[in-house]
Parts: structure tokens; sequence; C-alpha cells
């Protein structure tokens, strides 16, 4: 049991966001959601950035060792994460979460499955470039499928825990 | 967290407010800093990794940090804000801290906990959840509770003691058996006096 020391400290920010003048939280999303609008092109070419190095490192992984691929999928797949909404495609973004969940799999517990990179590889080019297209069900569809592969795979990467 | 339905709506100010910002990707930078110069925040701090972060601390007093969790090199975003709870660089080491986080590695769970952030914001980030969080870190006002394995902001909020069924961790912590008595029980009269405090007249 460890002896604990509190101390009380001044909230800077506090006195900072009182200060006169400022908007109200109304304002302060419409202000940040039109500068995010702004950026929404090259979000979408990030994207594409994004997908190409991944298609990239999965089809030449040769050149690294296995854990600076698995790495090198996992923190492009975590950018799509941060970069899908802003650009208008939350499911894409969904799909990159779940390809991060595979990849953590298989860097905590070792293993590779192809078929269930390859299928998020497709979903994710699949909601990048036909999402209009397919359409809100599509879409649930689309990820739905590859949360059931992360949960199969988890499952069999640790069968006590499933 | 919504505004009152009636009545002047309240305004946040974050104009003066001095404002980090670390994330590796070029984008993430400039998705953070496009929300916060839309909250009114004017010419923020850049930057891309945690030794060009620890650098402004040192130079700068800053009333809010937002780190992303995955910075480029050895030292992550936890890394980087439990450097900073334990560097004595005052007042930046009491500074409010976001740690911002797409998907967090099961292996980093424990660390993200123990680093001292006051608050993990997970991505995508979105204007109104983003606000919404600041706010809420400006208006809380807690301590910090320094010991053997963690130096951050209490992690209690509502000072409930421990978790439930666990027996706490801290030395002044009350077991969870409620034993005997060891004073007699108060009169009736005194805590009737406790529970309806009169005004006495002299």
């Amino acid at each position: 049991m460890s002896a604990v020391k509190k101390i009380r400290v001044k909230n800077t920010l506090a006195a900072a966001v009182r200060a006169p003048g400022g908007k109200t939280i109304a304002e302060a999303v419409a202000g940040a959601e039109a500068r995010l609008e702004d950026i929404k092109d090259d979000c979408l070419a990030s994207l594409d950035k994004i997908l190409a190095s991944l298609a990239e490192l999965i089809e030449n992984p040769n050149y690294l060792r296995r854990e600076e691929v698995l790495a090198g999928l996992y923190d492009l797949s975590n950018d799509i994460v941060g970069i899908a909404g802003v650009a208008g495609l939350g499911d894409m973004g969904k799909a990159a979460f779940s390809f991060c969940d595979l990849l953590d799999v298989f860097i905590d517990q070792g293993g590779w499955n192809a078929a269930a990179v390859e299928v998020h590889m497709n979903g994710l080019k699949l909601l990048r470039t036909m999402s209009d297209k397919i359409g809100e069900a599509g879409r649930a569809q689309i990820l739905e499928g590859l949360f059931a592969v992360v949960k199969r795979i988890k499952a069999d990467a640790n069968p006590a825990g499933a | 967290m919504s505004e009152p339905k009636s009545g002047p709506k309240p305004k946040y100010n974050l104009e003066t407010a001095k404002i980090l910002l670390v994330e590796p990707a070029a984008h993430g930078l400039e998705i953070l800093s496009q929300i916060f110069t839309g909250f009114g925040a004017k010419a923020p701090h850049r930057a891309t990794n945690a030794e060009d972060a620890k650098t402004i601390v040192r130079k700068t007093d800053l009333d809010l940090i937002v780190c992303e969790s995955q910075l480029e090199g050895d030292i992550d975003g936890y890394d980087f804000v439990n450097w900073l709870r334990h560097s004595k660089i005052e007042p930046n080491n009491f500074t409010t801290v976001m740690i911002i986080s797409g998907h967090t590695q099961k292996s980093k769970v424990e660390k993200a906990r123990d680093c001292g952030a006051n608050f993990i914001v997970a991505k995508p980030l979105t204007p109104k959840v983003m606000i919404d969080r600041v706010i809420w870190v400006a208006r809380e006002n807690r301590s910090f509770i320094e010991c053997d394995n963690y130096l951050g902001p209490d992690r209690r909020f509502h000072s409930i003691g421990p978790p439930p069924n666990t027996e706490g961790r801290r030395s002044d912590d009350l077991p969870l058996e409620v034993g005997e008595a060891v004073e007699p029980n108060l009169p009736q009269d005194d805590i009737d006096a406790m529970l309806q405090p009169k005004r006495v007249l002299r």
C-alpha cells in the first residue's frame, strides 16, 4: 500500500477560457468544422497515399523484419483512423480500427493470416472508392464482415479468453 | 456536454490560452491545428516529436497540451507525459494534458492509464467531442496525486473511495468491512443538532 501525497494545482486553462470574449460551443464547433472542410481534399489525398503504402508493405514485406512490417502496417492503419472521419469517410476509419485490432493480435501473440489481412485491405479500398455507391447498408455489411474476421482471429489466438 | 436551453450561452475563450499540439503525422497535426484555430486559439505551438515538444515545454508556460499517443522514435506520447509530470518544470509539470489516440495496443493500456494525462480522447476527433473535452478539463479541479508509481491528476473522480470489491492501494483507504464501534454512540440530541442546526440567540 503506498503513501499518497496530494498536491493542489492551479488549472491555468480554466483562467484562460474564462477571459472575456470567446465563442459559444456552437460557434466553436462551426468554426472548426469550416476549417476542416477546407482540408478535406488534402485528407482524401493522404488516405490514398496511406493505402498505397499499406499495399506496398503487404506485397513487398521482405526487405524488413517481421516486427517492422507489423509496426509499419499498424501505424499506417492508425493514421487512417485519425483522418478518415475528416474526409467524410467515417466507416473507412472503423475498418482501419478493425485492421489495427487484427494487427495488434499478430504483434501481441505472433502469427499472420494473409486472408484476414487481404479482406481488410479490400474493405479499406472499397470504403475509400465506392463509399457512396454501396450506401450505408453496404458499408455496414463490410464492417460486420471485418469485425467477424477479427473476432475469429482473436478467438483462435486466445481460446481461453474467447 | 450541452449548453443551457435558455438564457445567454456561455462563451469559452481560447484566444490567450497557450496550447501545444504534438502529433507526428503531418495531416494529423494539420487536423488538430485547424480544430483549435477554429475554436479561436491563436497560433498554437506545434511539435511532431517528443524532443521538440520538450524544448517548447522548457521555454514556454503552457495552459494545455494535446499529444498523440504514438510518436516517432523511442518515446511515445505516454512516455512524454510521464516525463513532463516528473520534470519539475513548473508550472508545466501540472499543465492539463489530453492524450489523443486512435487504436490503443493491448500492451499499452496500462501505460495509458498510468502516464498522468488528464484525459484520453479517442480518434476520430470531431470538433464537438474536442470542445466538450476541453471545457471539461478546464472546469475540473482535481488535485495531483504523487505516490510510488503514479504522478498525475487524481483518477478517483467522485470521492467514493477505491473501486468496488478492491481493498484499495492507498494507505488512507478505509477497509471494505465496517468494524465494531470503538466509541459509544452519539446521543440522539447531538445527532438532531447536527442535522437541524439552529441559530443561537444571545
